[in-house]
C-alpha cells in the first residue's frame, strides 16, 4: 500500500527528489518545439519576397484553418460532420453578398455571416445529432451540403450561378496593416489559424471538450455518467461550423472569386481524409495533414489534376499502417524514446 | 427513495415486464434475481431512462422521473453501469474519474479533484490511476465502472451483473467494495444470477421471472419460495447462476 501511495504522488510532482540525472524528456519538448515549427513556418509567408509563397500561405493556413475546426467536430466529438466545406461556402458567400450588395463593411459582414452559419448549424444539428450512432448525421450533413451547392449553383440571381460571383473587395485596413496586399491577406489568414487554434484548445482543456472525448469513446456510457450527449454534439458541431463559416469570410477576398465548386461535399471528404493522415483527435494533426495534402502537391506542381489520386493513395496507406494518423505515430515514438512518465499529455 | 408502478413493455409483442412495481428505500441494498431473459436489463434500462416504458411510472426521492433522459437521472444521483466491463477504453483511470466528476456542472475544479483522490483511495484505484481502462485486469474495470458512477454523484447506483465472470477473488474484492460504497450512505441495486453473491451482501432480494415480480424478501426467504425454485430450476442452477 506504500507503494502505492508513493506511486500516486509522482504522479502530482514532476521532479521527484534525489532521483541523480533526469534524462530529457522528449515528450515535454515536443508539442513545444511543434508550436516552434508553426511559428517558423508562419513567418516565412511574412519575411520571404515571393508572391508564390505568400499566396501557398494563405491557402495552407485557411486549410489547417478549415481542418482544425473539423477536428472539433470529428477527432473529438467523434461524430462525421459532411457539410465543412458547405459552412465554408456560407461564410464566403454570406459575406460576399453583405459587402457587395448591402454594402456593408467586410468587418461588420464577418460576424454577421458567422452567425448565419451558427443558425444553420443548429437547425440542421439538432434533428440529426439526436440519434445514436452517427450514420443520421453523417447522411443529413452530407445531403444538407449538396442542397446548399445546388442552391447556390442555380439562384443565379442571387449568387451568379455556376460561373460564381466576384468578390472585389478587401477588408478594410484594420491596425495599420492593409488587406489589399498579399501579405496582409496572409496575416488575416494566419489569423483566422490561429483562432481557430485557440478556439480548440480551449475547449478541448474544458469540461465540455473532456465530456467531447467521452461521448467519442462511448456516447451510452457518457450519457449514464451525466453527460448531456445530444447538447455536447450540438455545441461541438456549431462551434466547428462557425469557424469554418469565419475562414470563408477571409477565403472570399483572399481569391477575389467564389463558385459553387467551394460547397462541393468532395471537399469535405477530402478534408476528412486530411485528419485521417495528420491524426484525428490531436491539435497537430490538422496541420500535419494539412501541409502533406495541400502544400507537397502545389509545391511540386502537380497540384489539382492528381491530387485526389494521391489523396486517396495516402489515406488507404494510413489507414492500414497508422490508424492514429501521423501526429498519432509521432506521439507513440515519443512515449517509446522519451523517459516514463505518469501521464501522457495529448500533442 | 426509488418507486416504480406497474411498468410494462414489450418488444414487438413480446411482454418483458408485465406490471412490475418495485420500491427500494434510501440506504438498502437490494439484489434482483431472476433467471436469462426474466426482464431483469429492461427493468433497470427502464429505471435509468435508456428506455422509455410503454406504460407505469418511476418516482426517485420523490419526484415523478418517468420518461427522463439518463443523463437527468444522473444528475439527480441515480446511476446505473452496465452489463460485462464499460469503461471509456483509452482514458486512463485518473481520466475517466475526471470526466465522471467534472458531470454536474455544479461542481469547481478543487472540489473535483478532492473527490478524485477520494474515489481513487476509497477504491483501491491509486496504484492504477494512470493506467489506461483497457488495460486493466477484469476485476479492476468492474471496480472502475463503479467509481465512475461514484464520481458522477450517485445517490443510488443500479449495477448491471457487476461479479459476471469474475474469479473469486475479484469477486471477494467486487462485494468490498459494493459494501464500501453502500457504507458511503448509497443505496444498491445489484442483478445477479450467482446467489452466493448476493447472499452475504444484500438485505432483501426481488425476484423476477417472465416478467412478473414473483418473489420479495430475505436471500434466506426467497430461496425457500417454491415459484422462485420452479422459475431457476425451469432456467437456471439456483445456485451457480
Amino acid at each position: 500500500m506504500a507503494n502505492a501511495t508513493d506511486r500516486g504522488a509522482a504522479g502530482e510532482e514532476p521532479i521527484p527528489t534525489g532521483r541523480p540525472r533526469k534524462p530529457i524528456d522528449w515528450r515535454g519538448i515536443a508539442p513545444l518545439s511543434g508550436w516552434l515549427l508553426l511559428l517558423a513556418l508562419a513567418i516565412v509567408p511574412i519575411v520571404v519576397d515571393s508572391r508564390y509563397i505568400v499566396y501557398l500561405g494563405t491557402l495552407l493556413a485557411l486549410q489547417a484553418a478549415l481542418a482544425t475546426s473539423l477536428n472539433l467536430i470529428i477527432g473529438y466529438a467523434g461524430q462525421f460532420a459532411l457539410s465543412h466545406a458547405a459552412f465554408y461556402g456560407i461564410g464566403a458567400y454570406a459575406s460576399a453578398l453583405l459587402v457587395s450588395s448591402s454594402g456593408m463593411g467586410f468587418w461588420a459582414s464577418v460576424p454577421v455571416a458567422v452567425m448565419i452559419a451558427v443558425t444553420i448549424a443548429i437547425v440542421i444539428g439538432y434533428p440529426a445529432l439526436r440519434y445514436t450512432g452517427g450514420i443520421h448525421f453523417a447522411l443529413i450533413t452530407f445531403a444538407f451540403g449538396e442542397l446548399l451547392r445546388l442552391l447556390a449553383a442555380n439562384w443565379h440571381d442571387l449568387t451568379g450561378g455556376p460561373q460564381g460571383m466576384q468578390a472585389p473587395y478587401s477588408p478594410e485596413p484594420l491596425l495599420g496593416i492593409d488587406f489589399s496586399t498579399g501579405r496582409g491577406q496572409y496575416l488575416l489568414a494566419a489569423a483566422v489559424l490561429a483562432f481557430s487554434l485557440l478556439v480548440v484548445a480551449a475547449i478541448r482543456a474544458s469540461r465540455i471538450g473532456r465530456g467531447l472525448t467521452a461521448i467519442r469513446e462511448d456516447e451510452v456510457l457518457a450519457a449514464s455518467l451525466g453527460i448531456d450527449v445530444t447538447r455536447s454534439k450540438l455545441f461541438a458541431f456549431v462551434a466547428s461550423s462557425a469557424l469554418a463559416a469565419l475562414a470563408g469570410t477571409a477565403y472570399a477576398p483572399f481569391m477575389g472569386f467564389i463558385s459553387p465548386e467551394l460547397l462541393n461535399a468532395g471537399e469535405s471528404v477530402s478534408m476528412v481524409g486530411v485528419l485521417i493522415v495528420g491524426g484525428m483527435g490531436t491539435l497537430s494533426g490538422p496541420i500535419i495533414g494539412t501541409l502533406l495534402f495541400v502544400a507537397i502537391p502545389e509545391l511540386f506542381r502537380i497540384a489539382r489534376l492528381y491530387r485526389l489520386v494521391i489523396l486517396g493513395a495516402v489515406i488507404v496507406l494510413a489507414v492500414l499502417f497508422m490508424p492514429d494518423g501521423i501526429a498519432g505515430l509521432l506521439k507513440r515514438w515519443l512515449r517509446r524514446f522519451g523517459p516514463p512518465r505518469s501521464s501522457a499529455g495529448e500533442g | 427513495m426509488l418507486r416504480a408502478e406497474s411498468i410494462c413493455h414489450n418488444f414487438g409483442g413480446l411482454e418483458v415486464l408485465r406490471d412490475v412495481s418495485i420500491h427500494i428505500r434510501a440506504g438498502e441494498i437490494v439484489g434482483l434475481i431472476g433467471p436469462n431473459g426474466a426482464g431483469k436489463t429492461t427493468l433497470f434500462n427502464a429505471l435509468s431512462g435508456f428506455l422509455n416504458p410503454a406504460h407505469g411510472s418511476i418516482f426517485f426521492e420523490g419526484g415523478d422521473v418517468t420518461g427522463l433522459a439518463p443523463h437527468r437521472l444522473a444528475e439527480r444521483g441515480l446511476v446505473r453501469t452496465f452489463q460485462g466491463a464499460r469503461v471509456f477504453p483509452r482514458f486512463t483511470v485518473r481520466e475517466s474519474l475526471r470526466v465522471a466528476t467534472d458531470l454536474p456542472m455544479r461542481r469547481n475544479d478543487a472540489q473535483a479533484a478532492a473527490l478524485e483522490g477520494d474515489v481513487l483511495e476509497t477504491f483501491g484505484l491509486e496504484e492504477w490511476a494512470e493506467v489506461e481502462a483497457r488495460s486493466l485486469p477484469g476485476g479492476m474495470m468492474r471496480i472502475l465502472g463503479i467509481a465512475m458512477a461514484m464520481s458522477a454523484g450517485a445517490k443510488m447506483l443500479l449495477l448491471d451483473e457487476p461479479a459476471a465472470g469474475l474469479n473469486d477473488v475479484e469477486v471477494a474484492e467486487l462485494q468490498e467494495v459494493i459494501r464500501r460504497a453502500h457504507s458511503r450512505g448509497v443505496t444498491i441495486c445489484v442483478i445477479e444470477h450467482n446467489l452466493h453473491f448476493l447472499m452475504g451482501l444484500v438485505q432483501r432480494a426481488l425476484v423476477l421471472d417472465a416478467g412478473m415480480l414473483i418473489a420479495d424478501g430475505t436471500p434466506y426467504e426467497v430461496t425457500r419460495n417454491p415459484s422462485v425454485i420452479e422459475a431457476f430450476l425451469g432456467g437456471d442452477d439456483i445456485a451457480e447462476g
